[in-house]
C-alpha cells in the first residue's frame, strides 16, 4: 500500500497530497499526518470521494487510511462526470463580520438577527461557510449561540483555518469545524443554492 | 413558547439599547417579529421572568414597549 508522509506539513498540504491519489484513482493508500486537524481534513477528503476512511495514532503520529471497493469506482463515476447535482442544498456564506456594505455597526447588528432568524426557521442551511473576517462569527458570544443551535438542527459549519489563523482567533473558536479553501469550495459546488452575506 | 420583546421606533435606539443591557440581562437581538408592526426592525428578547429587571433597566432609555410574544400574537406589557 502507498503512504504518504506528510508529517510536519501545515494545512492544507496533506489533503493536497492525499487528493492527488484520490484523483489518480488509488484505491488503497495511507498518509501519516501529525496533527488533528489534517486527521479532520483528510477524513473528509475520504468521505466526500466515496473511500472508507480509517485513522490510528500511535506517538503523536496519525495513519490515515483510505480505501475504496473496487466495485464502488465505477458506479460513481458516471455519475460524477455529467450533470452537476441538483440536491437541493443550500450554502451560506459569510466572508464578512457584517451584513452587506455599509455601517459596520448596522451590519454587526443584522448579521446577529440574520442567525437569529434563521435558527427559528426548520429549513437551516446544509453548509454555513465562515471566511475572512466571518470567522470571527464563531468565536463571537451570541452569533457562536445561534451557530450551536444551527449545528445542533443540522447545519455542517465550516471555518477557515487560513482566516483564523492570521486573525490570531485558533483558540477562540466555540463552534464548527475549522477547515480549509478545499472543502468550502466544494461545499460550494455541491449546493444548488449559496446565499452571500 | 413565550417570550418578551422591546420594540423600538428607531433603529438607532434599539442599537444603544442593546449597548446598555446586553451587559445587565440575558437579551437576544432579534428582527421585530411580523406581528408588531409599528415598530423599526429590530428588537431584543428577553425572558418573561426577566420583565421587571427589564423594565427597570430600560428607564432612561427612549421610544420603545414592551410586549409578550405568544404563538404569533402579542400584547403589550
Amino acid at each position: 500500500m502507498h503512504t504518504i508522509d506528510a508529517k510536519g506539513l501545515a494545512c492544507p498540504q496533506p489533503v493536497i497530497l492525499a487528493k492527488k491519489s484520490v484523483d489518480s484513482g488509488e484505491t488503497e493508500f495511507a498518509v501519516l499526518v501529525d496533527n488533528t486537524t489534517a486527521v479532520e481534513n483528510l477524513t473528509r477528503l475520504a468521505q466526500n470521494s466515496g473511500y472508507q476512511v480509517s485513522s490510528i495514532e500511535e506517538n503523536g503520529i496519525f495513519t490515515v487510511a483510505f480505501s475504496k471497493d473496487g466495485s464502488a469506482v465505477p458506479a460513481s463515476a458516471p455519475e460524477t462526470s455529467h450533470a452537476p447535482e441538483t440536491n437541493g442544498k443550500w450554502a451560506v456564506f459569510a466572508p464578512s463580520d457584517s451584513l452587506g456594505r455599509g455601517d459596520s455597526e448596522l451590519g454587526a447588528s443584522l448579521i446577529k438577527m440574520f442567525f437569529y432568524t434563521l435558527t427559528q426557521e426548520k429549513d437551516v442551511p446544509d453548509y454555513i461557510l465562515l471566511m475572512n473576517a466571518g470567522v470571527t462569527l464563531a468565536c463571537n458570544e451570541e452569533i457562536s449561540g445561534h451557530l450551536q443551535t444551527l449545528a445542533e438542527m443540522g447545519s455542517e459549519i465550516l471555518v477557515c483555518g487560513t482566516c483564523l489563523n492570521y486573525y490570531g482567533l485558533k483558540e477562540e473558536v466555540k463552534v464548527g469545524t475549522v477547515s480549509n479553501m478545499y472543502d468550502i469550495v466544494s461545499c460550494m459546488k455541491k449546493a444548488s443554492k449559496v446565499t452571500t452575506l | 413558547m413565550s417570550y418578551g420583546v422591546i420594540a423600538f421606533v428607531s433603529t438607532h435606539d434599539a442599537m444603544a439599547a442593546e449597548k446598555l443591557l446586553k451587559p445587565l440581562l440575558p437579551i437576544t437581538m432579534m428582527p421585530t417579529p411580523r406581528c408588531i408592526t409599528a415598530s423599526c426592525g429590530i428588537s431584543l428578547r428577553f425572558e418573561l421572568e426577566d420583565t421587571d429587571k427589564i423594565r427597570e433597566a430600560s428607564q432612561s432609555l427612549s421610544g420603545y414597549q414592551l410586549y409578550r410574544i405568544e404563538d404569533g400574537s402579542y400584547t403589550p406589557l
